[in-house]
C-alpha cells in the first residue's frame, strides 16, 4: 500500500477535472463532480440554527417553516442537484408525523447563493422542524 | 503547500483509490416534469417519462449492487421551476422504486396518493461502481 500526501490536488489537462477509477476496477468517475459541494443540518426549531455544514456562511429564518441556507462558495448555475430529508421528530421529542418537505424558493427560480428548504405539517401548515438535512452536487462557480 | 497535478488517479494495483474520509456520489441528475433532457448530471445516460408521475434513470456506468443509497427530491410543485407553496397545496412525496444497477425510478405522487409530475426533479446514488 502506498500513501500520497498532499494538500491540493489539481488536474493537468483541466484544473478542475480528474479521474479517479472506480471499485470495480475498470470504469472511471469524475472526482469534482461526484463531491458535494455543500451539505448542512438545520435545527429549524425555536432560533432555527446550523448544526454541522460544509460550504455554508449563514442560515435565514425566512418565516415559519422556510430556511436558506447561504452558500460560501456559489454555484455556476441553479440545475444542481440537491437531496433534502428531515426528521419527523425534533430535538425536544415532539413529532411531525406526516410531515412534507421541499426545497425551493417561494414563488422563484432556485439560487446560485443560497438553498431554500419548506416543511409543511401533514395538515398543510408551514412548520419549523428539527434536522433538516441536505447535500448538493453540481459545479461550483 | 503542496500541489499534485494528475488526470487520473488509480491504486498502485491499477483499482480504486482510497480518499481519506470521503465517499463521493456516483449519479446525480436534475431534470423537468414533462420532459426527459436532464438540466444537469453527472454519470447519467437518460431519463424516460413512463407516464404521470413515472421517470426512469439510466446511469452511464452502472452500480455493482442495487443495495445503493438512491435520494429522490423534487420541488413539491406540478409547475415548472417557479412556484409558489401555499397551505394545503403544491406538496409532493418523493418515492424511489424499482433500483436497479444500471437504472432506477422516481416517482412523485401528490397529498392523495395519486402519481403526479414533478417540475423540478433531483436524484442520486451513492455506493460502489461496478
Amino acid at each position: 500500500m502506498s500513501t500520497l500526501k498532499t494538500n491540493t490536488l489539481t488536474g493537468t489537462t483541466s484544473a478542475g477535472s480528474i479521474l479517479v477509477t472506480g471499485e470495480g476496477g475498470s470504469t472511471t468517475t469524475n472526482l469534482q463532480q461526484g463531491l458535494a459541494k455543500s451539505w448542512f443540518t438545520i435545527n429549524g426549531t425555536g432560533t432555527a440554527a446550523l448544526l454541522d455544514s460544509f460550504n455554508v456562511g449563514s442560515l435565514t429564518d425566512d418565516a415559519t417553516g422556510k430556511f436558506s441556507a447561504n452558500l460560501t462558495s456559489a454555484m455556476s448555475n441553479f440545475n444542481y442537484a440537491l437531496a433534502k430529508t428531515h426528521a419527523v421528530d425534533d430535538p425536544d421529542g415532539s413529532s411531525h408525523a406526516g410531515d412534507n418537505g421541499f426545497y425551493s424558493h417561494e414563488g422563484a427560480l432556485p439560487k446560485t447563493t443560497s438553498v431554500a428548504s419548506v416543511c409543511s405539517h401533514n395538515g398543510g401548515d408551514f412548520a419549523d422542524v428539527g434536522y433538516i438535512s441536505s447535500s448538493l452536487h453540481g459545479d461550483l462557480a | 503547500m503542496s500541489t499534485i497535478k494528475v488526470d487520473t488517479v488509480q491504486s498502485t494495483g491499477g483499482g480504486a483509490v482510497t480518499l481519506t474520509k470521503q465517499h463521493a456520489p456516483k449519479q446525480w441528475s436534475n431534470y423537468g416534469g414533462s420532459g426527459t433532457t436532464f438540466r444537469d448530471s453527472f454519470n447519467s445516460s437518460s431519463a424516460t417519462d413512463n407516464g404521470t408521475g413515472q421517470y426512469t434513470i439510466t446511469l452511464t456506468n452502472a452500480m455493482s449492487t442495487d443495495d445503493n443509497a438512491y435520494l429522490y427530491t423534487n420541488n413539491g410543485s406540478t409547475s415548472n421551476e417557479v412556484q409558489a407553496f401555499t397551505t394545503g397545496g403544491d406538496r409532493q412525496l418523493a418515492n424511489i422504486r424499482a433500483q436497479a444497477t444500471g437504472s432506477y425510478g422516481v416517482q412523485p405522487t401528490g397529498d392523495g396518493g395519486a402519481q403526479q409530475d414533478s417540475g423540478l426533479n433531483c436524484s442520486t446514488v451513492l455506493g460502489d461502481l461496478a
